[in-house]
């Protein structure tokens, strides 16, 4: 995969991802940044550039909420957490990528 | 995370965030053993495009800002909808006062314009409306008649098709009635319109089914056709659009139905049939100039005003006067079509608007005072509200939400009440105003009262509210002490109360001049008895009785047939009854004078052709000589009875018994007649309507004057068993007398006279109504300043007490001071109606528009009401016991 395709099919994946590492609780920016690295063991390295605009355009959409807080160094930092319904989309999309690439391994037979 | 700290503006938190970050990831790079300077470049050129980054999340940052915001104001707005629901709930006495008042002042207002609406504003059912103009001719009194409305001749209306350029086209018409019979139905009298050809392009409307009349129908001679109106196809034929091409007979003539009116057409008023006039420009010279008894319906040309057209008729007018020697003080004239079927409804409803504006702003008034006085009882509630962190605004939004609760509520019971004022109109008379039975609560109308409510709001929530919140800050110091600003507002309350007053003064003395019109047109003597008459039309047709000089001995058989019914005393039968509107004008020669020269006053009186026993029958006392006699016949002399303002005009300072008058009928010789009676005036239409001369004739010798026998007649029944117990007995009778023919317009003389005044006896029970509502508003309004003052004072007032001043100064001095802003109100208040009585100038009768009498009791009696109603709260406040008061506060 070229870099650019990969970050295409990062983009839909994106949200979703996000919405996955708020599950365990409320984190900044930086840490869901880091947190996405090293799951992904860098394999769908985060463009960082288009973190933060899906951060404030997932809040917009009301699945996410933010206040600013003080981090673990001591210094002011916005958190991010997951609203009822930022809940509630990561549970559908868990759900419908299991089923799609059920799907998708039997057609390839890795299965 | 630490909610006490606030989240930065947006610009400043997209900064913030992305620093924050680079921040972190050098700080890791570093850990890894990176130099800080490209720590930091590394950091920067992960994030990409920095500018354009930013950009982003301010545009996604905005949207997010502004969904907050709409839902703060959402939460908000529930909230304080919650919390004014709560508090209304807390004051029931307020709330209902208040809700109450807007309802009923926005109800009647909603009522009134939905009337104005349906009678003045929404257009004629005809395409292209405002060009259609409605001439008539006008005698002025140097013609010997006084008349602003006449018809016109048929030669006259030649001249003006012929003459007039502004005229595209010029449809003649004329009322008639004619029996319907020979489809199977029951016999029935219908009113119709007599159309001439050009009727219908004028107006401009398409038969619902079939077709109009062709020239060809509309030429003497042609064969009968008619054009049903949409009521009788619905009532007589069921709705058959097959009844067209089939034959009727109308007037025992078969007639061919060739088309169908659409609902609405209502051309003139109570037609329901159209039939050709049959007169062309050959048969004209046929018709006398004087013979008067055909309209004239035109559209003009585009861009013609009526301007233009009364320019033309002008000049017309000119040329009779050259030509025609007896053309004296007598010319066309015209209005747009619209004006004329409006007649006195603009002044009418004029009037009614300018009342029940009063009324809503009286309403609007009361409900200022009673948020005012609410908004200063809130006063600590507001204090603590503000020291506990409410802004102003969120107050003031707070205030103005309880007040938009109040208004819907006003508006919502308002338009319930508007529409069932508007039945109840249409059902206490359809016939008092044109189009009244049009009338429905429609969207316009809505909007009125949504438009109402808002604007009363504004008023009365508003502004009060912003008292309310300029007071916050000075509360929170001096909360639990009186501020300041309480002198001012009862001031303004003061004020609201003289205003109030004066309004509702207004209001009440035009209703009092209206109410003192209706009891004088009540109490006025018409003339004869009313009481216990039924009266129907009947009409002898040629086919059955085809000698015209034998017609009115045949109605003389069947006016005996009634008087041998039991219970009735006596019948009385006529060419037109008194109130019948229906009167012929005719021109007569007088027997002592010259003959008449150029110049000279026309003389012309009303006529009416009687049977033996009518001035008997009706109570008609003969003032001077006699009545009529069976004797009075065809080969006995020929006599007249006369009117007192006939003799009077003709015979001033002597008597007119012996008199002799004539008909002039062109060839043949004289025929004089000899006054033989002097009988008083009577009423044609209303008694505030100046008499014209009247003459009566024996029906038995009228043909003998060449203006031909009458074959229709008006038969009052008079019983004292009362109308309704005779009415079948006397139908079965003229059953007798001949199965075919058809009773119509069958009612009551007292029902006709009550119709005549169907007008005016609306405006005033409604301005009767809203003096009604503006007084107990008034009253309540008063009583709440005064209660409100008095609570305020209550510790005065015992000190007072306890000093040794007497209850009754005590009472004196806070009634005297309830009753100041009443009596300065009353005084602009007089001024005020001294303006406001010349709405109704025209409508009074009986009563100067001076009236001492009602600008004197009525302003005393309101004076007495705000006596009364500041009474009530100073004796209760005199009544505490000064302990008490004393431990107040």
């Amino acid at each position: 995969m070229t870099p650019r395709e990969r970050n295409q099919l990062l983009h839909g994946t994106l949200d979703t991802l996000i919405l996955k590492t708020l599950s365990h609780g409320p984190r900044h920016g930086y840490a869901i940044a880091r947190w996405l690295e090293e799951e992904t063991d860098e394999a769908l390295r985060v463009e960082e550039g288009s973190l933060y605009p899906a951060l404030y355009r997932m809040e917009k959409k009301g699945l996410l909420r933010s206040e600013w807080g003080v981090s673990e160094l001591e210094r002011r930092a916005k958190f991010y957490h997951l609203t009822r319904k930022g809940r509630a989309r990561l549970e559908a999309e868990i759900e419908a990528w299991a089923s799609f690439s059920g799907a998708v391994s039997r057609v390839l037979g890795t299965g | 995370m630490d909610p006490r700290i606030e989240r930065p503006s947006l610009d400043r938190e997209v900064e913030e965030e992305l620093r924050f970050h680079v921040d972190m990831r050098v700080r890791e790079l570093v850990g890894q053993g990176w130099s800080e300077d490209d720590a930091r470049a590394e950091a920067l050129r992960r994030l990409g495009d920095l500018d354009r980054v930013k950009a982003r999340m301010r545009q996604q940052g905005r949207g997010r800002e502004m969904k907050t915001t709409i839902g703060h104001l959402w939460d908000e707005t529930r909230q304080n909808l919650a919390f004014a629901w709560r508090q209304l709930r807390r004051a029931p006495a307020f709330a209902t006062t208040a809700v109450l008042t807007l309802a009923v002042a926005i109800g009647a207002g909603t009522a009134v314009f939905s009337v104005l609406n349906a009678v003045l504003l929404r257009p004629l059912p005809y395409p292209e409306p405002d060009r259609l103009s409605i001439v008539w001719t006008r005698y002025l009194p140097a013609s010997g008649f006084d008349i602003e409305k006449f018809f016109l001749s048929v030669p006259e209306f030649y001249d003006i098709q012929e003459g007039v350029r502004g005229f595209e086209r010029l449809g003649m018409w004329t009322n008639s009635t004619r029996t319907l019979t020979g489809d199977g139905a029951e016999a029935e009298r219908v009113a119709v319109g007599l159309f001439s050809r050009d009727m219908f392009p004028v107006l401009g409307v398409t038969p619902l089914h079939g077709r109009w009349f062709t020239a060809e129908d509309d030429t003497p001679g042609a064969a009968p056709v008619i054009v049903l109106g949409h009521d009788l196809w619905q009532r007589r034929f069921g709705g058959d659009p097959q009844v067209v091409g089939t034959s009727l007979d109308v007037n025992g003539e078969a007639t061919r139905v060739v088309g169908v009116m659409p609902g609405g057409f209502a051309f003139p008023g109570m037609a329901e049939a159209y039939l050709p006039l049959g007169i062309d420009r050959a048969a004209a010279s046929g018709y006398g100039r004087g013979a008067h008894g055909w309209g004239a319906v035109g559209r003009r040309q585009a861009g013609v005003t009526q301007a233009d057209l009364d320019a033309e008729l002008t000049l017309i007018g000119d040329r009779w006067a050259q030509e025609f020697e007896h053309n004296v003080a007598h010319f066309a004239w015209a209005a747009t079509l619209k004006a004329d079927m409006l007649g006195d409804a603009p002044g009418i409803l004029l009037s009614l608007s300018v009342a029940v504006g009063l009324v809503l702003l009286i309403g609007c008034a009361n409900v200022a005072n009673l948020l005012l006085a609410r908004g200063e009882r809130r006063h600590a509630e507001v204090a603590v509200r503000a020291a506990l962190g409410a802004g102003a605004g969120r107050i003031t939004r707070q205030l103005v939400t309880e007040s938009l609760l109040l208004a819907a509520g006003g508006a919502v019971l308002g338009l319930a009440l508007a529409y069932g004022g508007t039945r109840l109109l249409i059902a206490m008379d359809p016939g008092a105003l044109p189009r009244l039975d049009q009338v429905q609560v429609d969207g316009t109308v809505l909007l009125f009262a949504l438009a109402a409510a808002v604007a009363t709001t504004l008023l009365f929530g508003v502004a009060p509210a912003l008292l309310a919140s300029r007071k916050v800050a000075r509360s929170v110091a001096v909360a639990g002490s009186r501020s300041t600003g309480s002198r001012a507002r009862s001031r303004l309350r003061r004020a609201l109360v003289t205003g109030e007053v004066a309004l509702g003064l207004v209001v009440v003395i035009v209703a009092g001049l209206m109410g003192r019109t209706m009891a004088a047109l009540t109490a006025a003597d018409p003339g004869l008895e009313v009481e216990n008459v039924l009266t129907f039309t009947v009409s002898l047709p040629a086919a059955s009785y085809p000698e015209d000089d034998e017609a009115p001995e045949d109605m003389g058989r069947m006016v005996e047939s009634l008087r041998a019914l039991p219970g009735v005393t006596a019948v009385a039968a006529s060419s037109a009854l008194p109130y019948s509107r229906s009167s012929s004008r005719w021109d007569f020669l007088l027997d002592d004078r010259p003959p008449r020269e150029e110049g000279d006053q026309a003389w012309s009186a009303e006529i009416a052709l009687v049977l033996p026993g009518y001035f008997e029958a009706l109570g008609i006392p003969v003032l001077e000589g006699r009545g009529f006699t069976e004797a009075d016949r065809a080969d006995g002399a020929m006599v007249g009875i006369v009117s007192e303002t006939m003799a009077r005009t003709f015979w001033p300072g002597e008597s007119a018994v012996g008199k002799r008058w004539a008909y002039p009928t062109g060839d043949s010789a004289t025929t004089w007649i000899t006054a033989v009676g002097v009988v008083p005036d009577q009423v044609n239409t209303r008694v505030d309507q100046a008499a014209n001369p009247q003459v009566y004739l024996p029906a038995h010798q009228s043909g003998i004057s060449a203006y031909g026998f009458p074959r229709t007649y008006q038969v009052a029944v008079r019983s004292p068993l009362g109308p309704e117990t005779v009415n079948e007995a006397v139908r079965r009778a003229v059953a007798d007398f001949d199965a075919d023919l058809p009773l119509y317009d069958v009612t009551t003389l007292e029902e006709t006279v009550t119709a005549a005044y169907a007008d005016t006896r609306l405006v005033t029970t409604l301005l009767v109504l809203f003096a009604a509502i503006a007084l107990v508003l008034a009253a309540v309004g008063i009583y709440g300043v005064v209660s409100y003052s008095v609570a305020g004072r209550t510790r005065e007032i015992g000190i007072r007490v306890a000093l040794g001043a007497g209850r009754h100064a005590v009472t004196r001095m806070i009634v005297g001071e309830g009753v100041r802003p009443v009596v300065l109100g009353l005084l602009l208040g007089l001024s005020g109606a001294w303006f406001a009585r010349e709405l109704v100038a025209s409508l009074l009768f009986g009563v100067s528009e001076n009236d001492p009498v009602t600008f004197t009791v009525l302003p005393l009696g309101l004076l007495l009401v705000g006596t009364a109603a500041s009474l009530v709260p100073a004796l209760r406040a005199t009544r505490i016991a000064p302990t008490e008061a004393l431990r107040e506060e």
